[in-house]
């Protein structure tokens, strides 16, 4: 006869049920001893930092993809977001090669690190997709990547005998280039999108946003926000995934006002107002990608990465 | 249809022309498990009357529920309480286990038995929710054991035969950390005796303990010093005295105080420095990559022996698994064929029909 754990919130987290976003649960103090003096101290709290330590030691894989037509800025602001040449430009390679026939998916990975922290890096790019005259069914070898690495990370958690560290090759984020056309989504686009949303984190972005103005930006933002809604796309941060009401309320914020993020980017550094800024230079001006009234890459950068 | 390009098995390092951000990322893993709150098992395994509950209570610095048990047993039990602590903004679901009654039988043969079987039915209930379909692995309470205190009795002699015989059942399940319990009833000189016959005895069984890692530079030094130290010698108490001008934990003598936190006195400081405030972490993951790993493969491997197929061959999980897919993928090809089929006979036989009505007209 074993006496069993006291706590009953083991029912709970048994639920198969996607639980509604709940309260930060407030957590009942057990009387800490009569005093309350330094001596009162166990060090609980130390188990943060010794966390945070083993995190670092093991490192982190994050995996990006970039869906969107040839053309439309993406491996630049991929190199922009990570401050690095992470992502072969098309413009280097347009010139002796032809766009291919099919969909390609092309994965290179990359170690970076910062602050002591390693990460690898893998940009998976899809070049041709979209760019070809008949394009039904190019989103499908991107579905296939994706489920491919589900199985392969399954199959690795099944074995008997497992893995310390199962390497990740799962598509982490999938970021989706909007043409900035001004008008709506194009079919490619909420088919793509429809299809994908159901197997990977979506987060739609608008391309080359300096083609816009203010206005313009806003009322495309607002109509790809209902088309979308409309297509019962749901895009990351899926509303399911909300752990309690904080999250949600921030969360809605995001989903309802700010994206998709519409982004500019660069790897060209420009002198304004005595900084170095990364910016696009026109003859009415720079665009400065990390300033948050010319663009909203600075938004992307800190919601997919910080 | 599809070209897969994949660059980068020796990855290469580039640099960072600026700051990106994602150094963030040991942080916002933290903050999630913060806000998910931490689970630490430990469990308690000595005779009755060592002191294991007065012992929990002054390394939490608090008065858990529960009387002394009784020296009556009719066999080994174990208890177990979970407690919701709270310190700065870290959420711990503390559970204590503690053996009832161990020590106390005539026969001791099967003393161990009830806590294999405890530690076992953790790893299978986490077992059981990992190989579920639909699973709630990040909302699971985990009731696996961490850490395992096993109280020797302060003869200042060597181990009882029941202590190497458990702790050798032990240790390869759980991280055992052998503690001397109630050292203030053996001097000095005797202390440092028995600990060194206390280290050969596990030695020379073959007993594995828990080291204190030593592979973090940040952490090592102070590690190696400890690993030398144990078994510790502790004390446990909860009451209060007043030693020149400061309040502590200890017990008075007719001969002298003896001070719980004086690490001249006993090892508890170090015990709760090791514990909990340098190793607490490596405890959980040793208990989830080492000793639940072995458990599952055992299990699994001991599942796939029991069980074979009418040809009599032996199966394995992964190849069952490969099996069915195998089996799904087959049935979907077979069925796309039976359509191809379906729509070419139809094809012929417009075809036919379209020629028939030519021949007419």
């Amino acid at each position: 006869p074993h006496a069993g754990p006291v706590d009953s919130k083991n029912e709970a987290a048994m639920s198969e049920l996607v639980p509604e976003p709940r309260q930060k649960p407030v957590v009942p103090m057990k009387p800490m001893g009569i005093n309350t003096s330094l001596l009162g101290y166990i060090g609980i709290d130390t188990i943060i930092e010794q966390m945070r330590k083993k995190t670092m030691k093991t490192g982190f894989d994050f995996n990006i993809m970039v869906v969107g037509q040839s053309g439309l800025g993406k491996s630049t602001l991929v190199n922009t977001l990570f401050k690095s040449q992470v992502s072969r430009k098309s413009s280097g390679w347009n010139r002796e090669e032809k766009i291919p026939k099919t969909v390609e998916i092309k994965a290179i990975g990359h170690v970076i690190e910062e602050g002591g922290v390693k990460m690898k890096l893998t940009v998976i790019d899809t070049p041709g997709f979209g760019d070809q005259i008949n394009n039904e069914n190019c989103w499908e070898p991107i579905e296939k990547y994706i489920n491919e690495q589900y199985e392969k990370f399954l199959k690795e958690e099944v074995n008997i005998a497992r893995k310390k560290r199962i390497p990740d090759t799962r598509v982490h984020c999938c970021l989706y280039f909007i043409s900035p056309t001004g008008h709506s989504l194009r079919p490619l686009d909420l088919e793509f999108m429809k299809h994908l949303s159901k197997v990977v984190n979506i987060i739609p972005v608008i391309a080359k946003a300096d083609t816009m103005t203010l206005e313009e930006k806003t009322e495309f933002k607002q109509r790809v926000r209902k088309e979308l809604e409309v297509n019962g796309i749901e895009f990351y941060p899926q509303k399911e995934f909300d752990e309690d009401l904080e999250d949600k309320t921030e969360n809605d914020k995001i989903r309802q006002e700010s994206m998709p993020f519409a982004v500019v980017g660069s790897d060209k550094e420009y002198q304004v107002n005595g900084k170095r800024v990364l910016g696009r230079k026109t003859p009415w001006g720079i665009i400065e990608v990390e300033n948050l009234n010319h663009c909203e890459f600075a938004l992307l950068r800190d919601f997919v990465i910080r | 249809k599809c070209f897969i390009v994949f660059q980068g098995e020796g990855c290469r390092t580039v640099p960072l022309s600026g700051h990106v951000g994602f150094d963030s990322l040991p942080d916002q893993l933290v903050n999630k498990s913060v806000n998910h709150g931490f689970c630490f098992n430990i469990l308690c395994v000595g005779e009755t009357g060592l002191g294991k509950s007065t012992l929990m209570d002054t390394l939490f610095n608090t008065k858990f529920e529960g009387d002394p048990a009784s020296h009556s047993q009719p066999g080994v039990q174990l208890k177990s309480s979970t407690y919701d602590l709270q310190e700065s903004n870290v959420n711990l679901k503390l559970t204590i286990v503690s053996t009832v009654g161990f020590g106390d039988q005539i026969n001791k043969e099967d003393s161990y038995k009830p806590i294999v079987e405890f530690i076992d039915a953790q790893f299978e209930a986490y077992l059981q929710e990992e190989l579920k379909i639909k699973r709630v692995l990040h909302n699971y309470h985990d009731t696996r054991i961490h850490a395992c205190l096993y109280f020797i009795a302060p003869t200042g002699h060597s181990l009882k035969s029941l202590d190497l015989v458990t702790m050798k059942k032990l240790d390869s399940k759980v991280n055992i950390i052998p503690i001397i319990a109630k050292s203030d009833a053996i001097s000095k000189s005797e202390l440092t005796k028995f600990k060194i016959k206390i280290t050969s005895e596990l030695v020379s069984n073959g007993v594995q303990i828990y080291q204190f890692p030593t592979d973090d530079e940040s952490v090592a030094e102070i590690n190696g010093t400890m690993n030398a130290h144990l078994p510790f010698a502790v004390i446990g108490s909860t009451e209060e005295l007043k030693i020149g001008n400061k309040m502590m934990k200890a017990r008075q003598y007719p001969w002298g105080t003896v001070q719980v936190e004086n690490e001249a006195h006993c090892d508890f400081v170090k015990l709760r420095e090791m514990l909990i405030r340098v190793n607490m972490e490596d405890l959980r993951e040793q208990t989830h990559t080492r000793h639940y790993e072995l458990y599952r493969r055992c299990k699994l491997e001991e599942m796939g022996f029991k069980d074979t197929d009418p040809d009599s061959k032996p199966f394995s999980l992964q190849e069952t698994y490969e099996a069915k897919r195998n089996e799904f993928l087959g049935e979907l090809q077979k069925k796309e064929e039976a359509m191809r089929q379906m729509f070419v006979q139809r094809v012929k036989e417009k075809e036919a029909e379209l020629k028939e009505a030519e021949k007419e007209v």
